[in-house]
């Protein structure tokens, strides 16, 4: 019994170890960016994931906390104004001399999904991130394929209407 | 997947940083695990306290329960009750009844046989309706029933009866 708790929470304590930096960056997209409010979501699902732990070990741990997170991360933002306030422009960047392009390209974006209902944002995460395919992204978010498929497609063309000067059309 | 959905997907593969799980980011997990834990417990003991309050409730007021039916207990009573007085009195209302109505038309006389038959226990029992009767006539009427002329002091009262006693009863 000891033995096999002992083993459980290695396997936990491996997982995590393992996929946290997958799992941040996951919650951080679902967020917006924000580091804080991710970290404390991915906690949150972590602390479930840890009592079901013995149950969803053998399964899919990743796909546990991936559904957890992008509920929660729906309906927190659903139940509180975190401050979110659309804007016609995006706000100047703060640019710094050795600030590389990469990290310029990540707040952009997350710049653009902080744009989007928590909703589109978390179907476009789950769709162009997770490559989950519709009917999957569907289910993780709790909803009908039809409202998925909208709003990943509504997130997506919002995101082409304010990335259209980073990313340029083709031909 | 057209290109700008290729290139969307690129950047937030991009945009991740390799984020290594600190020992305060251990710390918070277990803390949380904990601080859950505490709240399932808290959250069985007060389903605990809740189950046991109802079951003590229910003990407390269950001996109550007989005793404030006791009073209500005897329910066979008027269970049983209502069929005596109600078997009882609806013989004796239509006896009464009929009693009544034969009492009257014995006063008024048309029905000659049976209050023949009758008057002489209503003139022996009942100063009620043949006044005239017991007042002058029990002393007399007795002997006179012995002697078998009650048929003509009872249904002849007011007209043939003797006149001072007719009239004292009826002033009476």
């Amino acid at each position: 019994m000891e033995q096999a708790k002992a083993e459980g929470t290695d396997g936990f304590d491996g997982f995590v170890a393992a996929r946290w930096s997958a799992l941040f960056h996951l919650a951080r997209l679902l967020c917006a960016g924000d580091r804080h409010r991710a970290e404390d979501l991915l906690q949150e699902a972590l602390v479930k994931l840890w009592f079901v732990w013995p149950k969803v070990a053998d399964e899919a741990p990743e796909a546990y906390v991936r559904k957890i997170l992008a509920r929660a991360a729906a309906r927190s933002a659903r139940r509180r104004w975190w401050g979110e306030r659309p804007v016609e422009a995006l706000p100047d960047l703060a640019h710094t001399g050795d600030e590389s392009a990469a990290v310029v390209e990540r707040s952009r974006l997350e710049a653009a999904l902080a744009q989007l209902p928590p909703r589109q944002r978390a179907a476009v995460v789950l769709r162009y991130y997770q490559d989950l395919p519709e009917k999957q992204v569907a289910e993780v978010l709790g909803c009908p394929l039809g409202t998925a498929r909208s709003h990943a497609s509504r997130g997506v063309a919002r995101l082409r209407q304010i990335l259209a000067d980073v990313i340029e059309p083709v031909g | 997947m057209d290109h700008f959905e290729r290139e969307l997907a690129r950047m937030m593969r991009d945009a991740q940083e390799h984020t290594p799980f600190e020992p305060a980011q251990q710390n918070g997990l277990r803390a949380g695990v904990r601080a859950r834990r505490r709240v399932r417990a808290a959250q069985k003991a007060a389903g605990c306290v809740l189950v046991a309050a109802g079951i003590s409730v229910g003990l407390f007021l269950l001996p109550h329960a007989p005793d404030r039916d006791r009073p209500l207990g005897p329910a066979p009573r008027p269970a049983t009750t209502p069929v005596s007085p109600y078997a009882t009195p609806s013989p004796t209302p239509t006896e009464s009844a009929t009693a009544t109505t034969e009492d009257t038309a014995g006063v008024s006389g048309p029905p000659g046989t049976s209050t023949t038959t009758e008057s002489p226990a209503s003139g022996s029992t009942g100063p009620g309706d043949g006044g005239t009767a017991t007042t002058g006539a029990p002393p007399t009427t007795e002997p006179a029933t012995s002697s078998g002329t009650p048929t003509s002091s009872t249904s002849s009262p007011p007209p043939s009866g003797p006149g001072p006693s007719s009239s004292g009863t009826s002033a009476g």
